[in-house]
């Protein structure tokens, strides 16, 4: 799995792909509702970019397919280890940048 | 496609077929791992949506779209991605070097930033006019009209119109671009070759290459103005040498295929781009025979070719439309004659497209024989003569500065030169211990494009050559040609760039180096002991700066507006709705610039003649001069012929139109050459000598053509335009005028500023002059509206006021000459009317003009 990968931020569709995997295997349409669900519909991912990204993501090494013996129209999708690292990176990241929001009283405190 | 999962029935068979076709339009790769997926997912969001209704049907499928429209050049553009570093990869395990193209780009990126630091922000003297104006209007040059260049050029334009440059600096931008590209390709070449020298010295060597090639006087001089097309066939020649040396590393025979492609998409630009065809050939035999004789490639090959070459179909489809510059008119009965003309390099099909591709217009004849005297074979003295023309040519590359005003090896320059040879046998010596089947690619196709050229081309003498043995100019070539010879010089340039860094190393493997035996004395014994030894010599690259620093005041063209006032004085000397008689290149192809691209004196019939020898021009001068039919508008379209254009006013200096009263409110009622095809026909052939004095009368003037004058089509087309506009349209000529003289009416020239016009019955305040002065003065002079052209309307700014810029070309003095000869006749008017200031003013700007020829 190349370093840079997992190393640079990953983009928001990224995120979320990973986000929808986090909990348990799940393939394309139901990834797609997952995501649109988690954004409130802020992110709507077509079918050509759901892939696209499902694509470089299994390239990457960051999500694999499980085979379900089924005729290939559902297959579902896992985080790998790999996978689960760069969301949890990506997730702290983010963390971090809400604190520094905070800190500057840009979002409100934790009540 | 088969929805499967969701039920039959969820998709209509319409969206099952525009799912398939959204498929379809993303990679393979994708497509093979995710379609099936893909149009599963399109089914269960249409039957989600299908429980809202048609309306949330409908938004799903412009979602949909939306999506293709976004997501499949990315993907595109990430499967592109991937494979190129596969292919690199593929290529590094296999060992083949990978090109050093970020070296390739800061050395293009210097080369364009010296071109465009010297660009000329307008036209320049000879074909630059004609070619600026044919990228413009969508013309067609002349012969073999170029349309590679005439659409690449125009699409350029229009892309960098963006930019807010004029016209001129556009096109001008795109000789810049070609030849900084063609040195990207350069340097990429010679830096493979230099492999597996360490990359230092490989880097250094092209890049000194690079500068050599780049800064080599013609090769500059042609880059930062659009005067000819040979700086994309330069551009061209250097791809496709590239190509070639990078299908050795790869095996890859698509490269072949490419250089191919390309070569013959050259040979539509100029022929030029296929010069380097034998040597390719040659390197391709040496490495790989099979490649030459495989009918794959050939099968490949062969239909691209023929595609290339459709290019030419430009010529006879713009031809039908009329442009404004329509050389030669290549307009062709039926596609099918223009095919037949095209694939069979006009040996059938159309006659004027083989005529046009055959260049039948300038009547070459045979390299076997003497083009002075075509029915002798070509002799010993012709030949020397051509081969010194060549070296007085590569005498100007290094250091055109030293005695620059000596066109033929002057003073220190040929020693300079001399040096430079030796560099080239040093780096052609490099190149081939680095890299022999390269050193004979590059050797080959230098003797293609610098001696057999000079075979083939077989001029006449040079403009300075032997002009005391031969002091007849029509003996001579009328312009120096050194651009013919543009891309030899870029490879003479790049061997003696690799010399300049073959002594380099040479140098610096004689200096004493850290860890030497023996080197600590030594070392301690020189003042740059403690530096490593290729530091201590890297001065020596240096000398690839020579010829920049050296050509820099000659090739340079930044603020050179020299040809562009010069045309809008000569313009702006011709009264309103005149017709202008000019005699060539300089005289002709600025102007055409400033009328067809600046827009500036459009009422203006500008007729060249030595075109007029044609019945095709004298077709397009009747059409251009006939005035307009109800409901015609002569402005709705300035790249093609309609109908006589008006005078704008705006266009010209008020003092001017004071000066010239009475301006006619609207154009004359008929054409220059009111007369039909066939009688223009005629003329064209009909050649003869005056067997006794012809006395002719146009309207007022008597004229008399002397017993035993050669009379030209273009006499008789002259005279005929004379006949039927004098008196209905002022009509002047360019000085000297061969025209005027053999039809007798000298006599009856008037200077009016840059042009001689013949005298009408309400001509004022004309001063007369007598003897010889009369062929070269005129015979006569408009002093008040001479004057009013010199002092109130003239422009003459940039480098030519600069007394520290020379005057490059000295095969276009003609130039000053015509306004010292106008200054001259107007001090004579002055000082006949007593009026010894304005004759002192005049006298001082001769006194500007006549330094310029002198230097």
């Amino acid at each position: 799995m190349p370093d840079d990968s997992t190393e640079t931020p990953l983009s928001p569709q990224v995120f979320h792909i990973l986000l929808a995997l986090a909990d348990a295997p799940a393939h394309g349409y139901s990834i797609m509702q997952s995501v649109e669900r988690e954004t409130d519909g802020g992110i709507r991912l077509g079918p050509g970019t759901l892939y696209g990204a499902i694509r470089r993501l299994r390239r990457e090494g960051l999500i694999e397919e499980i085979n379900d013996g089924g005729d290939g129209s559902r297959r579902p999708y896992r985080l790998t280890a790999s996978g689960g690292r760069a969301l949890r990176r990506e997730a702290r990241r983010l963390a971090q940048l809400v604190e520094s929001a905070r800190a500057r009283r840009l979002l409100p405190g934790r009540s | 496609v088969s929805v499967r999962g969701v039920g039959p029935g969820v998709l209509s068979r319409a969206e099952r077929r525009v799912v398939a076709w959204l498929v379809r339009v993303y990679p393979a790769d994708l497509r093979a791992a995710h379609a099936v997926e893909m149009e599963d997912v399109c089914a269960r969001m249409c039957a989600r949506a299908a429980e809202r209704g048609m309306a949330a049907r409908a938004a799903l499928w412009l979602r949909i779209i939306g999506d293709t429209v976004r997501s499949a050049p990315v993907e595109h553009w990430h499967a592109w991605r991937e494979r190129a570093r596969a292919r690199v990869a593929d290529a590094a395990a296999r060992g083949v070097p990978s090109p050093d193209f970020a070296g390739a780009v800061v050395a293009a990126l210097g080369v364009f930033l010296l071109y465009w630091m010297t660009l000329a922000p307008t036209t320049a003297f000879w074909d630059a006019g004609e070619y600026i104006t044919v990228a413009h209007v969508l013309g067609i040059p002349h012969p073999p009209g170029n349309p590679l260049f005439v659409m690449l050029a125009r699409v350029w334009e229009l892309v960098l119109s963006a930019g807010g440059w004029p016209v001129a600096v556009r096109i001008n931008l795109l000789s810049a671009v070609c030849s900084a590209l063609a040195h990207l390709f350069l340097f990429l070449m010679v830096e493979r070759s230099l492999r597996p020298g360490d990359r230092v010295m490989r880097r250094a060597g092209a890049t000194c290459a690079v500068l050599m090639s780049a800064t080599a006087f013609t090769v500059w001089h042609q880059s930062n103005v659009n005067e000819k097309v040979y700086t994309i066939s330069l551009l061209t020649t250097m791809l496709v040498l590239w190509l070639v040396l990078r299908w050795r590393d790869t095996r890859n025979a698509k490269l072949l295929v490419a250089a191919a492609y390309i070569t013959a998409l050259s040979a539509t630009n100029h022929l030029m781009g296929v010069l380097a065809a034998p040597a390719v050939l040659l390197f391709v035999y040496l490495i790989d025979r099979r490649m030459v004789l495989s009918r794959r490639t050939w099968a490949l090959t062969l239909p691209l070719v023929l595609v290339a070459l459709s290019a030419q179909l430009f010529l006879p489809l713009r031809a039908a439309q009329q442009p404004v510059v329509n050389e030669s008119d290549p307009s062709c009965e039926s596609l099918l004659s223009a095919t037949a003309s095209i694939y069979t390099n006009g040996a059938r099909g159309c006659p004027a497209l083989s005529a046009t591709l055959r260049r039948e217009q300038y009547a070459k004849p045979s390299i076997l024989r003497d083009p002075n005297f075509p029915d002798s074979p070509r002799g010993a003295e012709l030949m020397i003569a051509q081969f010194v023309n060549y070296a007085q040519y590569f005498d100007w590359q290094w250091a055109r500065s030293v005695a620059g005003a000596s066109a033929l090896f002057g003073d220190g320059r040929p020693l300079i030169s001399l040096f430079v040879l030796l560099l080239v046998a040093l780096g052609a010596r490099a190149h081939w211990r680095a890299d022999r089947h390269a050193a004979l690619l590059h050797g080959s196709t230098l003797l293609m494009l610098s001696f057999a050229l000079v075979l083939y081309l077989n001029f006449r003498f040079g403009y300075a050559i032997a002009r005391d043995a031969f002091p007849d100019p029509r003996m001579h070539e009328v312009r120096e040609r050194d651009y013919f010879f543009l891309i030899g010089f870029s490879l003479w340039g790049t061997w003696a760039g690799l010399g300049i860094a073959s002594l380099w190393r040479m140098v610096s493997e004689h200096i004493p180096g850290p860890g030497m035996r023996g080197s600590s004395a030594a070392r301690r014994r020189i003042p740059w002991g403690s530096i490593p030894p290729r530091f201590a010599a890297a001065p020596i690259l240096a000398i690839a700066l020579v010829p920049m620093v050296l050509n820099w005041s000659w090739a340079s063209r930044s603020d050179d507006w020299t040809a562009r006032d010069w045309a809008y004085n000569v313009l702006m000397s011709v009264e309103p709705y005149g017709v202008l008689v000019t005699n060539g290149d300089n005289d002709s192809f600025p102007l055409w610039y400033l009328q067809h691209v600046e827009r500036v004196r459009e009422d203006v019939t500008i007729v060249l003649a030595p075109y007029l020898a044609t019945s095709w021009y004298a077709r397009q001068i009747r059409d251009a001069s006939r005035p307009c039919r109800s409901g015609e508008d002569p402005l709705k379209d300035h790249s093609t012929i309609t109908c006589q254009r008006p005078l704008a006013h705006p266009s010209v200096h008020p003092r001017l139109l004071a000066a010239w009263g009475e301006v006619p409110a609207s154009p004359p009622e008929d054409s220059v050459l009111p007369y039909a095809d066939a009688e223009l026909d005629t003329m064209a052939a009909v050649w003869f000598v005056a067997e006794n004095d012809l006395d002719l009368r146009f309207g007022g003037l008597d004229a008399t053509i002397r017993e035993g004058t050669m009379m030209t089509p273009t006499d008789s087309f002259v005279a005929a335009i004379v006949h039927s506009s004098y008196g209905r349209r002022p009509i002047h000529f360019m000085t000297p005028s061969p025209v005027v003289a053999r039809l007798g009416l000298t006599q009856h020239a008037v200077r009016v500023g840059l042009t001689w016009k013949l005298r009408e019955q309400d001509d004022r305040e004309l001063v007369a002059f007598s003897g010889q002065e009369v062929g070269t003065v005129g015979a006569y002079v408009d002093a008040a509206l001479t004057d009013t052209l010199a002092r109130d309307v003239f422009i003459v700014r940039g480098r030519v006021v600069d007394p520290q810029k020379p005057w490059v070309d000295h095969a276009n003095y003609s130039i000053p000459t015509q306004y010292s000869l106008m200054h001259y006749a107007a001090a004579r008017a002055s000082e006949a009317r007593r009026d010894a200031a304005g004759a002192h003013w005049h006298l001082k700007r001769l006194e500007f003009w006549n330094g310029l020829i002198e230097g």
